[in-house]
C-alpha cells in the first residue's frame, strides 16, 4: 500500500525550478533513502513532504490523502534534522512529550510513552536534563525520541547522523534501521552519503538537478546503473569510466575501441543498440578489473598504490590523461612508474550511450 | 595583539582613559556632597562641612513634600511603559521577523521606527498634547504611558527582533511538525528563548522612561508630575533650592545606579544592538 | 476528508487572527502617535488657536505662521547654534572616544569591567541629573569647577553667563555625556576587527600610525561614519541640559531648536508658530537622517 505519493511534483523558487517532475511511490514499512550531490532537490522534496514548503505543481499523498494543502501541524509526519532542533529551553522529557501535549493528550499517557521511547533509546537517566547538557551522540538519540513518541504514519530524517564523528555514525545508523523494522515504520531518509544509502535503504532514489536518476534495490543500482550519473555515483571508489566507440558486433559481444587506445570486448544486453550512434562511455568498477600480462590488455601506468589493509587502491594511468583505479585485495608489490595491463571479463562491462547517458 | 600606537602614545592613552574615569566620577561625587550639605554651605562652597540630613527630609517628609509622589509617579509611568512596550514590541517583533509577510511591510515598520527615532522628540510632543488635551487625558497617567511607550517602540523593536532574529529555523520548522500554530510557536517556544532579549530591552525601556524629562514635562500636571520634572522645578524657582535639587537628583539616579551595578550587561547588549542604528 | 477541510481552516483562521493581534497595537501606536501628528502640525500651521471660555477655537489663517516663521528672532540663532553645537561636540567625542577605545583595545579584567561601569554612569543617569550636576559645578559664586581654579589663583569664570562662553560650555557638558557612550561604541568596533588582519598588518607596516592609516582607519571606516552620523542627527534632540542649565540664555547664545519649541509651543501657548518650527525642523531633520540612512544601507551592502 501506498504510504507517500509523489505525482509530478515541482517546486520553483523564484524562477529556478529545484524539483522538475517527481513520481515516486513509497509503501507501507519501506525505508527509502533520497541521495545525491548537493543541490539535486532531496532536501526540497523532504520538506515538502512535511508541508514545510509548498508544492508548485503536481500532487503529494500521504496515507492516500492530497496532501498539498495540508499545513505540517496536519499530517501526521516526524521529521528528525540535521541539526536536531531540539528546543533549548525544555527538559528532554519535555522535548520529547512536546508535540502529544500540543494535541492534547493526557499527562499520564504522556509520560508512559515518553519513557518507553527513551528506554529504548537508553535515554531513560536523561529526561531531565537540558539539551545543552547532552554530547552530541545524546542530542541525536533525543531528536530521534522526539519522532517516536508521535508514533506518525511517516518518519521523515534529514541527514541526521552528518554531525556526528564516524564512529558514532556507524553505530547509530545500525540503530536507526534497527529502530525502523521494529516500529514498522515507513521512512524517508535524506543523505548525501551513498554508503549510508546503500547500508540502510531498502530502495534507493538517486536524485540529480531536480530529477530521479534511478531507483531500486541498493544492490540493483550497483550492479545495473542506469545512466552515467548514478554509475559514478554509487560505489566507491568511483567507477571507471572510458570514451570509445563500439567497433563492431559478433554474437553476443560487442568490441568497443576506446578512444585511449586498446580495445574491450562488453557482452551485448540483448537489446539493439541504439540505431545511428556508437559513440559510447564503458564502464568498469575498480573490483572488477584484473592485472593481466596478455598482449590484448590495456596498458597503463602505475601513478600511486593505497594500501588500506584489507585491499590496495592502485591508482594507474592510461596514455597521459586517463585514470584508471584498480582494487585487489591482494597485497601488491607494485610501485609508482612500473607498467601494467589491466583486462575485465565481458559481463563486467557497463556500457552507456555517449550523448543522453543512458545504459545501453 | 595588534597596537596601534606606539608605547608612549599607547601610555598617554591611557592616562586619559584615567583622568576621563576621574572626570566622570566628579561630579557625581560633588552633587552626591552637595545633597548633604545646608544651603549656605553650597553657597559658601564649605569644602569641610558636617553632613546634614535636612534636604532629603524636607523632600520626602516634611509637611510640604511631595517628592515622594513625584517619585511614586514615575515608578508607576515607567513600569506601565515597560510592561507595555514589551508586550507590543515582542509579539510584533516575532510577526515581522519570523513570519511570511509582505516585504514592504517589514521595511515600512522597521524604516519608520529607526526614523521616528532619529527626529526632534519635541516636535511630536506638541501634537501629542494638543491630541490629549482634545480628550481629556492630557495630565493623566495614560497619556503619558502611551508617549512613553511610542517613544521607546522603536529601540524595544529592534532589540527584540535581533534576539529573534538568532532563533534557528528549524526549530521553528519542528514546532509546527509537532503541532503548534503561530500563536503556539510564539508563546511557548519563541518567547521562553527571547528572555535575555525582553530583560535588555525591558531595562532600557524603564531607564529611559524613568529618565524621561521633555516628555513628562509637557505631559503632567503637579499630581502627575515625574521625578525629573520636579528637580527641574526646584531649579527654575527663583530661589534655588541647590540641596533639594541635589538631594531630588541623587533619589532620582538611583534606578539607573541599581541597574549599572546588576544588569550592566543587559544594558551593554541593548545599546550595542538597539542604538547603533 | 470533510473534517480535515474544517481543521485546516482552523489553523489558518488562528493564524490570521495571531497576524492581527501581534501587528495592531504596533501598528495603531504608530499611527496614531506618530503619523496622525505629524499631520496635525501640518494642519495647525496654517491654524490659529484662541481660547473662548476656556474652549480651544480654530480659525483658518493661511500663511501668516510662515511668514511670522521666516522672521522669527528666536528660532534662526537656534539653528545656527544647534548646527555648531552638533559639529563641535560630535567632532571632539568622536576624536577622544576613539583616543581612548584605541589606547584600552584588548585590556582585560576586572579593570576593564570597572571601566565600563563608569564609563556607562553618563549615559544612564537622567539627564535632567546632568544638567543638575553641572549647574552645581558651573555656578559663577559657588560652582566646583570656579572653586577648583580659585586654588589655582584663577578669577572666577561666569561659563554659564557670559555670551562668548556659554555656548561652549554647554558644548562640553555635551562632550563629558557623550564621549563615554561614543567609547563603547567604538571600542566594540574596533574589537569586531579581523584579528589575523590585523596581525598581517603589523608586519607589513613600518610603525603603527602607517597600519593605523593604512589598515584599521579604512576597517573602522563604516563603524566611523556611522557613528558620526547618527549622533550629529541625535544631537538636534538636546534639551534637558539646555532647559537646566541657560534656558537658552543669555539672550539667545544657547538657544536650541527644540528649546525654541518648547518656549513657543508651550510657554507662549503659540500652537500656530511651534508647529511652523516643527514642521521645518522635521522636514531639515527626516531628509538628513533618510540620507544617512540610505548612505549606511548602501555602505553596508558593499
Amino acid at each position: 500500500m501506498v504510504m507517500v505519493g509523489y505525482e509530478g511534483v515541482r517546486k520553483r523558487f523564484g524562477s529556478v525550478e529545484v524539483l522538475k517532475g517527481i513520481d515516486l511511490a513509497v509503501q507501507s514499512g519501506e525505508f527509502v533513502a533520497l541521495v545525491g550531490p548537493s543541490g539535486c532537490g532531496k532536501s526540497t522534496l523532504l520538506r515538502l513532504t512535511a508541508g514545510l514548503d509548498a508544492v508548485s505543481d503536481g500532487r503529494v499523498t500521504i496515507d492516500g490523502r492530497i496532501a498539498n494543502d495540508l499545513p505540517p501541524q496536519e499530517r501526521d509526519i516526524a521529521m528528525v534534522f540535521q541539526s536536531y532542533a531540539l528546543y533549548p529551553h525544555m527538559t528532554v522529557g519535555n522535548n520529547m512529550g512536546f508535540a502529544l501535549k500540543m494535541r492534547k493528550q493526557p499527562a499520564a499517557d504522556i509520560a508512559q510513552r515518553v519513557q518507553a521511547a527513551a528506554l529504548t533509546l537508553g535515554l531513560d537517566g536523561l529526561l531531565d536534563r537540558l539539551p545543552k547538557e547532552l554530547s552530541g551522540g545524546q542530542r541525536q538519540r533525543v531528536a530521534m525520541g522526539r519522532a517516536i513518541v508521535r508514533a506518525p504514519k511517516v518518519f521523515l530524517f534529514d541527514e541526521p547522523l552528518s554531525n556526528l564523528d564516524a564512529k558514532l555514525r556507524v553505530h547509530t545508523r545500525i540503530e536507526v534501521r534497527e529502530l525502523h523494522d521494529r516500529l514498522g515504520a515507513t521512512s524517508i531518509y535524506v543523505t548525501h552519503d551513498q554508503v549510508e544509502a546503500m547500508t540502510l535503504a531498502d530502495r534507493i532514489v538517486v536524485m540529480h538537478d531536480g530529477v530521479i536518476q534511478q531507483a531500486g534495490p541498493p544492490l540493483a543500482l550497483y550492479d545495473r546503473p542506469d545512466n552515467l550519473f548514478v554509475a559514478g555515483f554509487i560505489g566507491s571508489p568511483p567507477m571507471n569510466l572510458l570514451d570509445g566507440r563500439i567497433e563492431g558486433q559478433d554474437g553476443n559481444s560487442l568490441r568497443v575501441a576506446l578512444d585511449i587506445g586498446g580495445h574491450l570486448v562488453a557482452a551485448a544486453s540483448g537489446g539493439p543498440a541504439p540505431a545511428g550512434t556508437n559513440a559510447v562511455v564503458a564502464g568498469v568498477r575498480a573490483e572488477d578489473l584484473r592485472l593481466d600480462n596478455e598482449s590484448t590488455a590495456l596498458q597503463c601506468r602505475v601513478r600511486a598504490i593505497e594500501q588500506l589493509g584489507h585491499e590496495s587502491h592502485v591508482h594507474a594511468l592510461m596514455g597521459s590523461t586517463t585514470r584508471i583505479c584498480v582494487t585487489t585485495r591482494e597485497r601488491t608489490g607494485l610501485r609508482p612508474g612500473d607498467a601494467i595491463g589491466l583486462s575485465v571479463a565481458p559481463e563486467r562491462v557497463h556500457l552507456f550511450d555517449r550523448a543522453s547517458g543512458r545504459r545501453l | 595583539m595588534a597596537s596601534f600606537a606606539s608605547a608612549g602614545l599607547r601610555l598617554a592613552g591611557r592616562g586619559v582613559v584615567f583622568g576621563y574615569t576621574l572626570l566622570i566620577l566628579a561630579p557625581f561625587v560633588w552633587i552626591a556632597l552637595s545633597s548633604f550639605k545646608s544651603q549656605i554651605q553650597i553657597l559658601t562652597n564649605a569644602m569641610v562641612f558636617e553632613p546634614v540630613l535636612d534636604n532629603y527630609i524636607e523632600l520626602l517628609f516634611s509637611k510640604s513634600a511631595s517628592f515622594h509622589r513625584n517619585i511614586a509617579n514615575s515608578l508607576v509611568v515607567a513600569a506601565a511603559s515597560t510592561v507595555l512596550a514589551l508586550a507590543i514590541a515582542a509579539s510584533a517583533a516575532f510577526t515581522l521577523v519570523r513570519l511570511p509577510l509582505p516585504n514592504w511591510l517589514r521595511a515600512a515598520v522597521f524604516s519608520w521606527a529607526l526614523l521616528f527615532h532619529m527626529l526632534p522628540t519635541i516636535t511630536f510632543v506638541g501634537p501629542w498634547y494638543v491630541m490629549l488635551n482634545s480628550v481629556g487625558l492630557s495630565n493623566g497617567y495614560v497619556g503619558l504611558v502611551l508617549a512613553n511607550v511610542t517613544h521607546h517602540l522603536p529601540m524595544a523593536l529592534w532589540i527584540v527582533a535581533a534576539f529573534m532574529r538568532d532563533i534557528p529555523e528549524e526549530i521553528l520548522d519542528a514546532a509546527r511538525i509537532d503541532g503548534c500554530d503561530e500563536r503556539s510557536s510564539f508563546m511557548r517556544i519563541v518567547l521562553p528563548l527571547v528572555m535575555p532579549g525582553l530583560a535588555a530591552a525591558g531595562a532600557l525601556v524603564f531607564l529611559f522612561s524613568w529618565n524621561d524629562f521633555i516628555v513628562a514635562l509637557n505631559l503632567t500636571a503637579a499630581a502627575t508630575r515625574t521625578a525629573p520634572v520636579a528637580i527641574a522645578t526646584f531649579a527654575q524657582e527663583h530661589d534655588v533650592k541647590y540641596g533639594e535639587m541635589a538631594a531630588g537628583a541623587m533619589l532620582t539616579t538611583l534606578p539607573a545606579l541599581l541597574l549599572l551595578l546588576l544588569g550592566q550587561r543587559l544594558i551593554v547588549r541593548g545599546l550595542l544592538s538597539g542604538a547603533v542604528k | 476528508m470533510g473534517r480535515a477541510c474544517a481543521a485546516m481552516t482552523v489553523l489558518r483562521r488562528n493564524n490570521l487572527l495571531w497576524r492581527w493581534l501581534s501587528l495592531a497595537p504596533l501598528l495603531a501606536l504608530l499611527i496614531v502617535f506618530t503619523v496622525v501628528p505629524v499631520a496635525g502640525l501640518v494642519w495647525m500651521s496654517f491654524h490659529d488657536r484662541q481660547w473662548q471660555s476656556g474652549i480651544g477655537v480654530w480659525r483658518f489663517v493661511g500663511l501668516d505662521h510662515w511668514r511670522e516663521f521666516t522672521s522669527n528672532l528666536y528660532y534662526w540663532p537656534g539653528l545656527r547654534n544647534t548646527v555648531v553645537f552638533a559639529v563641535c561636540a560630535v567632532s571632539l567625542q568622536m576624536l577622544l572616544g576613539f583616543f581612548m577605545a584605541l589606547s584600552v583595545s584588548r585590556a582585560q579584567g576586572w579593570l576593564r569591567g570597572l571601566l565600563t561601569t563608569v564609563f556607562l554612569l553618563p549615559v544612564v543617569v537622567p539627564p535632567i541629573v546632568i544638567g543638575a550636576m553641572w549647574k552645581l559645578l558651573l555656578g559663577t559664586e559657588f560652582g566646583g569647577v570656579n572653586a577648583a581654579l580659585a586654588l589655582l589663583g584663577v578669577p572666577a569664570i561666569d561659563w554659564l553667563g557670559n555670551p562668548a562662553l556659554a555656548l561652549p560650555s554647554i558644548i562640553l557638558v555635551d562632550v563629558w555625556h557623550w564621549t563615554p557612550f561614543v567609547f563603547i561604541l567604538l571600542l566594540a568596533g574596533i574589537e569586531g576587527l579581523p584579528q589575523d588582519a590585523l596581525e598581517a598588518a603589523r608586519l607589513d607596516t613600518l610603525s603603527a600610525w602607517q597600519s593605523l592609516r593604512h589598515i584599521m582607519l579604512p576597517l573602522m571606516a563604516p563603524t566611523i561614519a556611522i557613528t558620526l552620523v547618527f549622533r550629529i542627527i541625535l544631537t538636534f534632540k538636546v534639551f534637558d541640559e539646555v532647559y537646566l542649565l541657560t534656558s537658552g540664555g543669555p539672550g539667545t547664545a544657547t538657544e536650541v531648536v527644540s528649546f525654541s519649541i518648547q518656549r513657543t509651543f508651550f510657554g507662549r501657548d503659540d500652537v500656530g508658530l511651534g508647529s511652523v518650527m516643527s514642521v521645518f525642523t522635521l522636514f531639515v531633520v527626516a531628509l538628513l537622517a533618510v540620507l544617512a540612512i540610505a548612505a549606511s544601507r548602501r555602505r553596508r551592502s558593499d
